[in-house]
């Protein structure tokens, strides 16, 4: 329909044109007034014409018979004119003579004027003229001029006044009622198209707005909503809507609930289960049919020799049947709770790069038909760590028993009066003193190494000179050198090195590693303390011409407690904590230690410490020079 | 008086068992390590045996097998030992007729047992002795 009009814009808004229903009814209204007028005028034209005709026959009649009418005088003409006056269509006659005198006349009140100007023209009939003109009350006047019947009426002047239109008043109500009718139907038409207006309006903007419903959700709800202008129906759909919208939002809720609660899970268990893939313990799931669902990065690493993945496999590929049946039974498996964490299995497994101790954990689900969840950790260091504290406590013990055998043997030898003679009694106490010295000393050590190790020892450092520090330890070793006619000699670099340490410490290292070379090395031997600076790092070798130490050897000398088996090495008392206080010492001042050893031929210890600066000028001795043989590189 | 092997690797103990043995009228024989004693007591066949367990070359252990195997002594011995691990050196001592002396031990009780072990081995006879290791 016309009156629903969609905008171009492709927006649709509630807007009628009554104005376009207006026009098109005002055009309707005039064409039907104009077939009326041009059909009127049609009649009218022909009534004329038939007036006309009637009034030229009767003036022609007239004309034939003027002679014979003026004998007879003016009443006969006059009543002659007044019959042919009541011919249909004709108000009025009036004759006048050639001279301008009415000479007869039917209507004395409508004779008027003559017309000043006359057209003849002349008609059919001879003689016979016709002028058409206008009286003072505007009725059509045909006046005819007679010229040719006869002599008598040559000049003379019939005016004959058509009357008006001579419509009836039937005619006239004919054309009122078609009037009315057309107004009737313009009215019906209006008042059609106004209910149609407010009927179709709604239905129209609803319909409009059902189109777009590619907007948003929001939005389109919003959109739909009638104003208040169109009453019930603006109602009813508002509440439509309102219960669309509120269902809409319900569901839109209880979607984004879902999806919300829905991504929440998900990103929960994908959360958790990336933190159980990365956690540094092992976390496998065994199925009741001993298949592993889950492991880890971790179980996977601890578990799986090859490193594939675990998933799916049986748990025979990684567990021997012992640990299955430790783990997996019903009965063996532990319920979650706090005494899980003392609840463990340890197993051993060989691998490739040697033993690999593992500590298992199982927890049995609810019902017990469940999956089994497993924890692993890897306990090899641990076990080592206990291993090697309980090796610790085991030679700390061991090696404290023996001064404190000798302490109390001696004290009871001398307290049972087992000797009478001065020199064993003396010998007796000298014992004591030494092994208590001894045990004096142990303990020192082994606070010492246990402190330097721990990270508790509590470090003097101070910028040191160790060419000072090397006179002063080959100074001290040098009695023992001699005793055993064993040259010491110390090669010190020109310019002097100096360097930040625990002066007290760094002179332990070395008294340890020279005395060692002493020690070790038989009668007459050679030992050579060679001091060089590379690389900003003071470099210190010890080499003697001793017993060696095995290659076996080698790399156990530096663990506490560790003495070579050999008659040599047992002859000379030790603690077996030398080495390790070197070790400990020397990484915690950023230093290093190494060993390269034949047999039989000696053993060069070499010792290598950050060096903070070389001092090219002649280094001022501490105190007096008294080591014999020192040579300057 | 008898004649007792000691074998005892800190000669300062070693010094001072003797010390005490040869107060007590026996004859002592000293050695440092498992081989050398072993020779000794194949050598002298002393009538007792006092051993240190930790010995260089041969431990004690060992060395008191090897001597009850040939039959080399027969009285109980006498085991000093300063290690932890004293069961497993106690259940290694089964059948080998010998009494544990832990480090640092008595010497009088040290004595006593000595003492004792010839009382009980001449009294009764080589190999009639209680064993009485895990004693002591």
């Amino acid at each position: 329909m016309g009156i629903l009009r969609r905008r171009t814009s492709g927006k649709y808004r509630e807007e009628l044109t009554p104005w376009v229903g207006l026009t098109l009814g005002a055009l309707y209204v005039a064409a039907v007034l104009g077939v009326a007028y041009a059909s009127l005028r049609i009649q009218q034209h022909e009534v004329d014409r038939t007036r006309m005709v009637g009034a030229l026959k009767w003036t022609q009649w007239l004309s034939r018979s003027l002679d014979n009418l003026q004998d007879q005088g003016p009443q006969e003409l006059t009543r002659e004119m007044r019959r042919a006056a009541e011919e249909p269509g004709i108000a009025y006659c009036t004759l006048i003579d050639p001279e301008g005198t009415v000479i007869a006349h039917t209507d004395r009140k409508r004779e008027g004027k003559p017309p000043a100007h006359y057209e003849w023209a002349p008609t059919d009939e001879p003689g016979v003229y016709l002028a058409s003109t206008r009286d003072r009350q505007g009725l059509q006047v045909i006046s005819t001029r007679l010229t040719g019947a006869g002599d008598r009426s040559r000049g003379y002047e019939l005016r004959v006044g058509l009357a008006p239109h001579a419509f009836g008043s039937k005619q006239a109500s004919m054309y009122t009622m078609a009037g009315y009718f057309v107004l009737a139907v313009l009215c019906l038409y209006l008042l059609i198209y106004h209910f149609l207006r407010r009927a179709l309006t709604p239905l129209a903007v609803i319909r409009d707005r059902l189109l777009d419903l590619e907007d948003p959700i929001e939005e389109r709800i919003q959109s739909l909503r009638l104003n208040q202008s169109f009453d019930q129906i603006s109602t009813s759909w508002n509440r439509l809507i309102g219960f669309v919208s509120e269902l809409q939002e319900e569901m839109r809720r209880a979607s984004l609930s879902t999806d919300l609660s829905a991504a929440m899970d998900g990103y929960r268990s994908e959360r958790l289960t990336d933190i159980l893939m990365q956690i540094p313990f092992g976390v496998l799931v065994i199925e009741p049919d001993q298949t592993i669902s889950f492991a880890n990065r971790s179980a996977v690493g601890m578990l799986s020799e090859d490193g594939e993945p675990l998933d799916g496999e049986s748990a025979s590929k990684v567990m021997d049947e012992p640990l299955r049946l430790a783990l997996l039974s019903p009965e063996k498996a532990s319920r979650p709770g706090p005494s899980l964490a003392s609840r463990w299995t340890d197993h051993t497994f060989q691998r490739i790069h040697g033993e690999v101790v593992l500590r298992f954990w199982s927890i049995a689900s609810e019902g017990g038909d469940q999956e089994t969840i497993i924890f692993v950790q890897d306990v090899t260091q641990t076990k080592e760590a206990e291993r090697a504290r309980d090796q610790f406590l085991y030679h700390v013990t061991h090696e404290l028993r023996t001064p404190l055998t000798n302490i109390r043997a001696y004290a009871e030898t001398l307290s049972q009066d087992v000797i009478d003679d001065e020199q064993t009694i003396r010998e007796c106490y000298n014992v004591i003193m030494g092994e208590t010295q001894r045990l004096s000393r142990l303990v020192e050590d082994i606070l010492s190494v246990s402190q330097l190790e721990v990270g508790t020892a509590r470090l003097q450092a101070a910028d040191l000179k160790l060419n000072r520090i090397l006179r002063t330890v080959v100074q001290d070793q040098q009695g023992m050198a001699d005793a055993k006619n064993i040259d010491l000699v110390l090669h010190l670099p020109s310019k002097s090195v100096t360097l930040r340490g625990d002066k007290d410490r760094l002179n332990v290292v070395f008294t340890n590693l020279v005395g060692n070379a002493i020690k070790y090395t038989p009668e007459g031997g050679r030992v050579d303390v060679r001091c060089s600076v590379e690389n900003q790092r003071a470099r210190i070798a010890i080499t003697d011409t001793g017993i060696g130490i095995d290659p076996k050897d080698q790399e156990r000398i530096f663990d506490k407690f560790y003495r070579v088996d050999h008659p040599d090495v047992n002859a000379v008392p030790g603690t077996g904590l030398g080495l390790s206080i070197v070790q400990e010492t020397l990484r915690v001042h950023g230093g290093t230690v190494s060993v390269e050893s034949r047999p039989g031929e000696g053993t060069t210890f070499t010792v290598t410490l950050p060096a903070l600066s070389l001092d090219s000028g002649p280094e001022e001795p501490e105190e007096p020079e008294t080591v014999a043989s020192v040579e300057e590189m | 008086m008898a004649t007792i092997m000691i074998v005892e690797d800190d000669r300062h103990i070693s010094r001072v068992v003797a010390l005490w043995l040869s107060r007590h009228g026996h004859e002592v024989r000293s050695a440092e390590d498992g081989l050398a004693a072993l020779e000794m007591i194949r050598r002298d066949a002393p009538d007792m045996l006092i051993t240190d367990v930790n010995l260089p070359r041969m431990d004690g252990l060992a060395l008191l097998e090897t001597v009850r195997q040939e039959g080399l002594i027969k009285s109980q011995a006498v085991v000093l030992t300063s290690r932890c691990d004293q069961q497993e050196i106690e259940s290694r001592l089964v059948n080998l007729k010998a009494v544990v002396h832990p480090k640092p031990f008595s010497p009088l009780h040290l004595m006593e047992t000595v003492e004792n072990a010839l009382a009980n081995d001449q009294g009764c006879g080589a190999g009639s002795l209680a064993d009485s290791a895990g004693g002591g």
